[in-house]
């Protein structure tokens, strides 16, 4: 694991993000590791202009946050994503990052667990890990957060790990190396 | 009258086909109700907005996927609703839902479709289902045309009258796509975006090439 490179990109912008954030930078020590924290750049919306597609491939419309993050998340063997927990979803400002990550993908299709999907732009072995947290998920959020990962796995060309979930007040750093320790299999 | 918001959820506003299926749903209501539109990624969150929203009768949101989910702003306003319905009482507008994908299968929207339900649930709405639609724009140029607008007609005659029938209606999730073979519509999705590139001076290559 040691020197793997990983990239933690990270929503935290409060004590209880704050604190998932410095338990992963941690359990990671021992990774290369870059972290971004999305509250603390500037990330425009994707317009849906498909301009990464056809007119500069691979290349947003967009010049902000993003032109740092791109390059990390394609050098990357590991992929964290550490998000407050909306509805089963990421947060926004997650969101705002990863709807920004169509230029990972060329337009052409092929076919993946019997569906269509979009051809990986940069096609690797890494690995996705999610960390989602709140004061309270419910079951349901749950559920429906790890079938999200586990399709945008696919996205990422990227082996999926169950997620790990963080209720207010738990014991982080457990989660955290029990999540470390199985994206080391 | 019934006031039913058009919510567009869609970062191409105007130009998505989010906005194609809307107008199908509306037209069929003209008159019958008394309709508003809105478009999330133009939109500020302030109270006026929410308060139209919470003060209608019915909300139809038409949104396309991405990465497998809702839209970052669209999600942005579903986080905002919470703030906004903080201290207040809620009126339970019926909330609908007009979903669609690039991608072939409309079994790719579920996991959306199931975060606008937990969103239905923890901000007041009353859930009543909604359209699926796998193909994307493609649907509007097939034989299937007639049959997604049956599918919208429908849905929005419950919009109007959901309540007003003496028996209990179930939620109902409509699915739909231009239903042709993988390999086909593959192919045709390729030669759209071939033909796009090339009146751009770029051949296929080029169009897969890496930036990073």
């Amino acid at each position: 694991m040691d020197k793997i490179k990983t990239i933690i990109i990270s929503d935290a912008h409060d004590m209880e993000g704050r604190l998932v954030e410095k338990g992963l930078q941690d359990i990671f020590s021992k990774a290369e590791v870059t972290l971004f924290n999305c509250s603390d750049l500037k990330i425009e919306y994707c317009i849906g202009c498909f301009s990464c597609r056809y007119k500069t491939p691979g290349k947003c419309i967009h010049n902000d946050g993003m032109v740092d993050i791109l390059p990390h998340l394609v050098a990357s063997d590991v992929i964290v994503l550490l998000t407050r927990m909306e509805y089963g979803c990421y947060s926004p400002l997650i969101k705002r990052m990863l709807d920004r990550t169509i230029t990972f993908e060329t337009p052409f299709l092929r076919t993946v667990n019997g569906e269509t999907h979009l051809e990986p732009r940069y096609p690797k072995k890494r690995k996705l890990l999610t960390v989602a947290y709140d004061e309270n998920i419910d079951s349901e959020e749950a559920v429906i957060f790890t079938h999200l990962t586990k399709r945008n796995a696919v996205n990422f060309d990227a082996e999926w790990r169950r997620p790990v979930f963080i209720n207010e007040g738990e014991d982080i750093e457990k989660k955290l190396r029990r999540a470390y320790g199985d994206l080391l299999k | 009258m019934k006031k039913v918001i058009f919510l567009n959820g869609s970062p191409k506003r105007k130009r998505a086909v989010s906005e194609k299926f809307l107008k199908i749903a509306e037209d069929c209501l003209e008159g019958q109700i008394r309709g508003e539109k809105l478009y999330i990624y133009e939109s500020e969150f302030s109270d006026g907005f929410f308060e139209s929203i919470y003060e209608a009768d019915a909300v139809v949101m038409a949104l396309p996927l991405y990465i497998d989910c809702l839209p970052a702003r669209v999600l942005e306003f579903m986080t905002e609703s919470k703030e906004y319905l903080k201290n207040r009482e809620l009126r339970r507008p019926e909330l609908y839902f007009i979903i669609n994908c690039g991608f072939l299968e409309y079994s790719q929207n579920d996991t959306a479709i199931k975060i606008i339900e937990k969103y239905a649930e923890k901000t007041g709405f009353d859930y009543r289902g909604g359209i699926s639609i796998g193909s994307g724009a493609m649907i509007l140029q097939s034989r299937k045309k007639e049959a997604l607008e049956k599918v919208l007609q429908e849905m929005a005659q419950e919009v109007k009258a959901f309540y007003d029938t003496e028996e209990m209606q179930e939620t109902t999730v409509r699915k739909i796509n231009v239903d042709m073979p993988r390999f086909l519509f593959k192919a045709k999705a390729d030669k759209l975006w071939v033909e796009a590139g090339a009146k751009k001076g770029l051949d296929k290559k080029a169009l897969k090439a890496k930036y990073y």
